[in-house]
């Protein structure tokens, strides 16, 4: 997880643009991951993008410092990305995205993807989840967050965040499964 | 590889590339130009708000107070205002009732004259209400007469024996579905003329002396009284159908 450094969010917090870019420049990766992720489209990840930096710097003065600044930004493009999700249609897998997936296991997963084999692969896996569920198996399972990130970055409770992501898993198994694998 | 949770892990810290030629960092922070411009910036505001000066010299509070008198006279003008709309607009409803039940008096007025007897069927009516009762006086008021409004009245068995001319058996009553509204089913026409009665039906060769000639002379009686009453009730059929 991008770490950004005390004193640069003191500055941002003091009205600093080049402290504020520094941020978008280390962080944009990770919200644009978590975002295309989310949504599989790339146009709309970038969207996001946008939309969670403009955010972060009208409330960049209600950051708490006591807490992970990652943590809070992966909360505003959560919440941003879940009420996308919401308003716009389900995810629906492609016939040709079950090709990218065999062209990845096939290459033992050292497969550079691209942006658009990625929302391939999202698209297939994601496909049947709720929008909590998808976005709970991004944080844990995609994105690698600990259980204690993604409570604070989603507001869930351990509990729910465990059997969201097990119900995630059980569903994407069934469907990897149907494919053939084991 | 075909592990399922070896592809998850494969997976797993895995970031998608943002492509140099669309980095979004100048057009971020373009966009928060913009909004500081527009000064809809959370810093902006809340720096402009701690050095805002009171514009009046009224204390702290005074604007407050002020400012919930008049929410409380608003609050008040709109339910006055609100209370006399509705009282408006239920006498302009009630006004509105009395208009239409004297409407639907008016209508009744025209059912009922439109279910005026016409002068047909009130001579119809009243000769067979003759025929029913032959004692009564033929100068009966056809005024009483007005309750026959209906075109598909159907008669009585007895009625259709009282209307039945040419001493023809009775006609079976005809159902409403024969009938065509404004048809009755009484005969359209006055009954046809009868044939004179033979007045003398004492035999010839019966004499006074017989003791058959009473209960023939009888006979003869009884005939020519109903004669009689036949021709007052033709006498005044005429008059009722004179035009």
């Amino acid at each position: 997880m991008t770490q950004i450094d005390h004193t640069i969010i003191t500055r941002c917090q003091a009205g600093d643009r080049d402290a504020f870019r520094l941020v978008v420049e280390r962080c944009q990766a990770m919200v644009f991951s978590i975002a295309l992720k989310m949504l599989a489209d790339e146009d709309e990840a970038k969207d996001i993008v946008q939309e969670t930096f403009l955010r972060v710097w009208q409330h960049i003065g209600k950051y708490d410092p006591r807490r992970s600044f990652t943590t809070w930004l992966y909360a505003i493009a959560s919440r941003l990305c879940l009420d996308r999700l919401r308003s716009s249609t389900r995810i629906v897998a492609l016939p040709e995205d079950e090709a990218v997936m065999q062209r990845f296991a096939s290459a033992d997963g050292q497969l550079e993807l691209e942006n658009r084999e990625w929302a391939a692969i999202v698209r297939l896996l994601a496909e049947g989840l709720s929008p909590k569920q998808h976005l709970v198996f991004t944080l844990c399972q995609l994105e690698g967050l600990s259980s204690q990130e993604a409570e604070e970055a989603t507001g869930l409770t351990a509990k729910q965040i465990k059997s969201n992501l097990f119900a995630a898993r059980q569903t994407i198994r069934e469907r990897l499964r149907h494919m053939g694998y084991e | 590889m075909n592990k399922i949770n070896d592809i998850l892990d494969s997976l797993q810290g895995r970031q998608p590339k943002i492509k140099d030629s669309w980095d979004l960092t100048e057009s971020i922070l373009k966009k928060v130009e913009e909004q500081q411009a527009a000064g809809l910036s959370n810093n902006i505001l809340a720096s402009r708000s701690s050095q805002e000066t009171p514009s009046s010299s009224f204390p702290a509070g005074t604007h407050k107070r002020k400012a919930s008198l008049w929410r409380w006279a608003a609050a008040a003008a709109i339910i006055i205002a609100a209370g006399l709309g509705a009282t408006i607009y239920q006498s302009q409803t009630s006004q509105q009732k009395g208009e239409s039940g004297s409407l639907t008096s008016e209508t009744n007025q025209s059912h009922l004259r439109d279910t005026t007897v016409s002068p047909r069927r009130q001579a119809d009516t009243s000769a067979r209400i003759a025929q029913d009762d032959l004692t009564q006086e033929p100068s009966r008021p056809v005024k009483s007469v007005r309750t026959t409004a209906c075109p598909t009245t159907t008669f009585s068995k007895k009625e259709m024996a009282a209307s039945e001319n040419n001493g023809q058996p009775a006609r079976k009553p005809r159902n409403n579905e024969d009938l065509k509204p404004g048809q009755s089913t009484m005969p359209a026409e006055p009954v046809a003329e009868e044939q004179p009665m033979a007045l003398s039906s004492v035999p010839q060769d019966v004499t006074e002396t017989d003791p058959r000639f009473d209960a023939y002379a009888h006979i003869e009686k009884e005939m020519r009284e109903i004669h009689s009453r036949g021709e007052k009730v033709e006498a005044l059929v005429a008059e009722i159908t004179k035009p």
